[in-house]
């Protein structure tokens, strides 16, 4: 885990902050709420004119949840595949990208740091989280775990 | 101010002349109009949420305050304050829209899927246009969602709000621009790539290419100069004939290619 990759980037593209990267996660949870919102509102609607005990309605219900875990997955991976970035990150200039290559970062990869390294965030009581405070490369836990960096690029 | 309109079909491939520019008329599909739609209105709950929390909290306080001041009344002139704020805030919404749209044609949302508002006739929009477009997403979305059947049933999935205004949402040939470079700026790019008509790497040497370029330019240290010229070598067979490659610095096409490698991924 070498600290100094923060220190000679050039001065287009400096390491993505804590705060900028927060607000912009923020974002994405608002759109992706918003994208999720019309499917699981139609989902629980029925589900909530049925007996809730029904096999049906718990069906629908699990549905309801796969279908939530599945548009936060394709929202994440999709964008970070296809543009670098998530709209929310978007509007910071903020880029994903692979440490090693600098290219964006497919299905798997995503998959290892939302779910994963979310997972881990969690279990270290958000202290993965913080990390991105206070690396000079503004490195969190789960983009250890994926071999991922935030970049922000000025232009 | 030229007009001249190419047809084939009714939500085909269109296009027309505004002020000597070329503007394209091709509708957008439903799809794109609907994501980015979602994503301004992820943005703007994003920005509303908090100023409503802030204003629920100023409610209690002008409510308290004004029931201090003048018990009785003061309460009640407070609510009315806090309400008049409250729709201030949600009113922010169309103010997102509109300006943008008035300014630019594109939102955020928009921007990212690469789609534009433009006038039927390739023009901007007036503020005119773009107010009342806004105004009429209220009647769009309202209850069964007019506008849906708007938008597919008229001739240029345009919705109650395009029809009323008379605009239409169209491809945007800017979606280009939106790209942000990480080893040259985009004008640069376009310069390099006039100058040396490069040609489709191999995917190893892409991938070296790439990874040189990223630990060279943006992470690392030391530029390995050893391994920068056998790269550039390496790539020589990939640009066009021209006596303008001597021109180009060792670095500079290095940080080309590893950008066009990049690049290919938006393709």
């Amino acid at each position: 885990m070498d600290q100094n990759q923060g220190s000679s980037l050039p001065v287009g593209v400096t390491p993505g902050g804590f705060w900028v990267r927060a607000v912009a996660v923020i974002v994405d949870g608002c759109i992706s709420g918003v994208l999720g919102f019309i499917p699981s509102f139609a989902l629980a609607f029925v589900a909530a004119s049925m007996d809730p005990q029904s096999g049906v309605a718990v069906a629908i219900q699990s549905i309801n949840m796969l279908l939530g875990f599945l548009i936060g997955f394709f929202y994440q991976g999709w964008f970070l595949k296809n543009k670098g970035a998530t709209p929310g990150k978007m509007i910071f200039n903020l880029r994903v990208v692979d440490t090693e290559t600098g290219s964006n970062i497919g299905y798997g990869k995503t998959f290892l740091r939302q779910y994963i390294g979310g997972f881990v965030n969690m279990l270290t009581l958000g202290i993965g989280l913080l990390m991105v405070a206070f690396r000079s490369d503004k490195r969190g836990l789960h983009d250890m775990v994926a071999g991922t960096r935030v970049l922000r690029v000025v232009r | 101010m030229t007009d001249s309109e190419s047809n084939s079909g009714d939500s085909g491939a269109h296009h027309t002349v505004f002020q000597g520019l070329r503007v394209s008329l091709t509708p957008a599909p439903f799809i794109k109009r609907f994501l980015a739609y979602c994503v301004d209105m992820g943005v703007v709950l994003a920005i509303m949420y908090p100023l409503i929390i802030l204003g629920a909290i100023g409610f209690a306080f002008v409510v308290g305050v004004g029931e201090a001041l003048v018990s009785g009344v003061g309460g009640a002139l407070g609510i009315v304050i806090a309400i008049i704020g409250l729709l201030l805030i949600l009113s922010l919404q169309n103010v997102y829209f509109i300006v943008q749209e008035k300014r630019t044609g594109t939102t955020l949302g928009k921007k990212i899927f690469g789609i534009r508002v433009v006038s039927l006739d390739g023009a901007p929009l007036t503020v005119g246009q773009a107010i009342l477009r806004d105004l009429m997403r209220y009647i769009d979305c309202a209850l069964i969602f007019p506008g849906l059947f708007s938008v597919f049933l008229s001739s240029r999935r345009r919705r109650l709000g395009d029809l009323m205004a008379g605009t239409i949402v169209v491809h945007s040939a800017a979606r280009e621009q939106s790209r942000n470079f990480m080893y040259l700026s985009s004008d640069e790019y376009a310069r390099l790539e006039a100058t040396l008509q490069p040609k489709e790497l191999p995917l190893n040497l892409g991938e070296e290419v790439k990874k040189f370029a990223f630990k060279a330019y943006v992470t690392g240290g030391e530029i390995d100069h050893e391994i920068e010229r056998g790269l550039v070598e390496e790539l020589n067979p990939y640009v066009g004939e021209s006596s303008s490659l001597k021109e180009v610095s060792s670095e500079s096409l290095v940080r080309f290619f590893a950008e066009r490698c990049l690049q290919e991924q938006y393709r």
